[in-house]
């Protein structure tokens, strides 16, 4: 029998050059590039994953909207935000500040919508002696937004990347 | 009637199609009724002809708004609009569009989908930001370097002395002026001999235990920590800023160190930190203060023989005792409770020097 296909819409929130480009990147093509460039407006990408769900596993289509980060919330956003199954809030573990507006970029997604799960990333785990936030102060962010699942990741190694997607397709097949 | 609703439609596809925008007409089910070959273009996985096509299978900005979607069409809500789409090109450089998407009312439940291009405007903002987005995290990375080496300032140089280079940059140079001052000298007795029957960290963790003892004293009375030598530590009160009584401020940090250490002894009791007594020696007078060194490396200093004597009369004092100069303890006067120890000889002079054994200080008020 052949598996369902699921459609889904995730966000990539999170301030600029936080690595959210390089997340989906290397999700999707599995490339890595340490150049800045920074991203106007979005890109809408798709990748192919197959989701374990009620004892079977389900084919989803994930549909990666990578935006432009840092900008002031407004109505451009909501349309990019709506119809949003999941997102996945990032912050770069080197700069303590990108984490404070993680409750920024929950509240503006939960505004669109509110039964939509979130994964909590801090980025460039990597960079071991710049590391600025630690595991505690993003799980305690984690928790405070509807105990939501955080990692930290790699888009340079790799490290996590596939689990923290794979973590939000699971959980929104869970919230369907 | 509907000849103007035919003439409305023919108007606003004729105004697309000479502005270069893509357009498509979708029912309700945003499958696509009619479009002109730009729409095609923007469209993802490669279709000649969107007609008949679901757009959110073209177009994947749609998914997840479809029924979003079909709710603008049936009740002719307000345009809805997703702007700066990307589509990547063979050069890499990628092309932007503007989608936007109104119900046609006159129409029945038809949608009007425009594209239009913008990659002109989204390039400039993409060169702006990117610049922008780059001097920001420029002077993220400068404070943190600066938060750094302020930190290094203040813990590897005196710090008055560190808030003055701060300040004023240009008096890091060699070079100092004569000035008064009073100088205090503490240090470890039978350190050698602790230092050999202990292992090399337990022997700077045990120093540095006491010296933040001595450490603390010495800034409870705003003197400046000139450095750590071994087992020694040098301070100087009335450098480099001026501070009025500087001898009393010395003589009540001596006393201070002692009280402290004495605390800190009994803290100590039945802990595995072994306990240091420390001789300090006390002597006011002319030094010179400045910056000694190349420019290579530059340390601050307080030179002279005030200096020197210092060292020496600390040299004579006892784990425990405070002993004063001449010079210090006429500049305490009667507040001084001392006993005279009679007078030491020092190399290369001729003149006895006479030594007291500080043991209080009366109204001198404590911090």
């Amino acid at each position: 029998m052949e598996m369902p296909l699921l459609q889904k819409k995730v966000c990539l929130l999170g301030d600029f050059a936080v690595g959210k480009t390089s997340l989906v990147r290397r999700f999707v093509y599995d490339r890595f590039d340490d150049k800045y460039i920074s991203t106007i407006g979005v890109k809408v990408s798709r990748k192919s994953l197959i989701v374990p769900h009620d004892g079977g596993t389900v084919r989803m289509n994930m549909l990666l909207w990578d935006m432009a980060g840092g900008e002031d919330f407004s109505h451009v956003h909501a349309s990019y935000l709506r119809g949003a199954a999941g997102a996945i809030l990032v912050c770069d573990l080197t700069r303590a500040e990108t984490l404070e507006s993680m409750s920024r970029y929950a509240g503006d997604f939960w505004s669109i919508n509110p039964t939509s799960p979130l994964v909590i990333v801090g980025n460039k785990v990597d960079l071991k002696d710049m590391r600025a936030i630690t595991d505690a102060e993003l799980q305690a962010v984690a928790e405070s937004h509807a105990r939501s699942p955080w990692f930290t990741s790699s888009a340079k190694t790799g490290e996590h990347v596939e689990e923290l997607f794979q973590a939000l397709g699971q959980l929104i097949l869970a919230t369907r | 009637m509907d000849d103007v609703k035919d003439f409305d439609l023919w108007l606003r596809l004729r105004t697309a199609r000479r502005q270069s925008i893509a357009y498509a007409l979708t029912d309700e089910h945003l499958t696509v009724l009619m479009c002109n070959q730009a729409m095609n273009e923007w469209a993802t996985g490669g279709v000649d002809d969107l007609v008949g096509q679901h757009l959110p299978d073209v177009f994947y900005e749609l998914v997840g708004i479809e029924d979003f979607l079909y709710h603008l069409a049936i009740n002719h809500g307000d345009t809805f609009a997703i702007p700066r789409i990307y589509r990547s090109t063979s050069d890499g450089q990628g092309r932007y569009f503007d989608l936007q998407i109104e119900p046609l009312a006159e129409f029945g439940t038809t949608l009007l989908v425009l594209a239009m291009d913008v990659t002109e405007q989204a390039l400039m903002e993409q060169r702006l930001r990117q610049r922008r987005n780059e001097l920001l995290l420029l002077q993220a990375q400068l404070s943190k370097a600066n938060e750094q080496l302020t930190y290094l300032l203040h813990h590897f140089v005196p710090q008055e002395v560190a808030r003055k280079l701060v300040s004023d940059p240009h008096l890091l140079r060699p070079g100092g002026e004569q000035r008064e001052a009073t100088v205090l000298f503490a240090d470890a007795r039978d350190f050698t001999s602790m230092a050999e029957s202990l292992p090399p960290d337990q022997v700077l963790d045990t120093l540095n235990a006491h010296f933040e003892v001595i450490a603390d004293a010495i800034r409870k009375y705003d003197g400046t920590l000139i450095e750590y030598v071994g087992d020694m530590v040098m301070a100087a009160f009335n450098v480099p800023d001026d501070q009025p009584g500087h001898a009393l401020l010395g003589a009540q940090a001596a006393l201070d160190i002692q009280r402290g250490l004495a605390r800190f002894a009994d803290e100590c009791l039945g802990s595995n930190m072994p306990v240091l007594h420390f001789g300090v020696g006390l002597n006011t007078g002319p030094v010179i203060a400045g910056y000694q060194g190349t420019r290579h490396l530059y340390k601050f200093a307080t030179l002279g023989d005030t200096t020197n004597v210092a060292f020496h009369i600390c040299s004579r004092a006892a784990g425990g005792q405070v002993l004063i100069s001449q010079h210090s303890m006429e500049r305490l006067g009667r507040r001084a409770h001392v006993t005279p120890l009679g007078t030491i000889h020092l190399k290369r002079r001729r003149a006895l020097l006479p030594i007291y054994e500080l043991l209080g200080l009366e109204d001198a008020g404590t911090r």
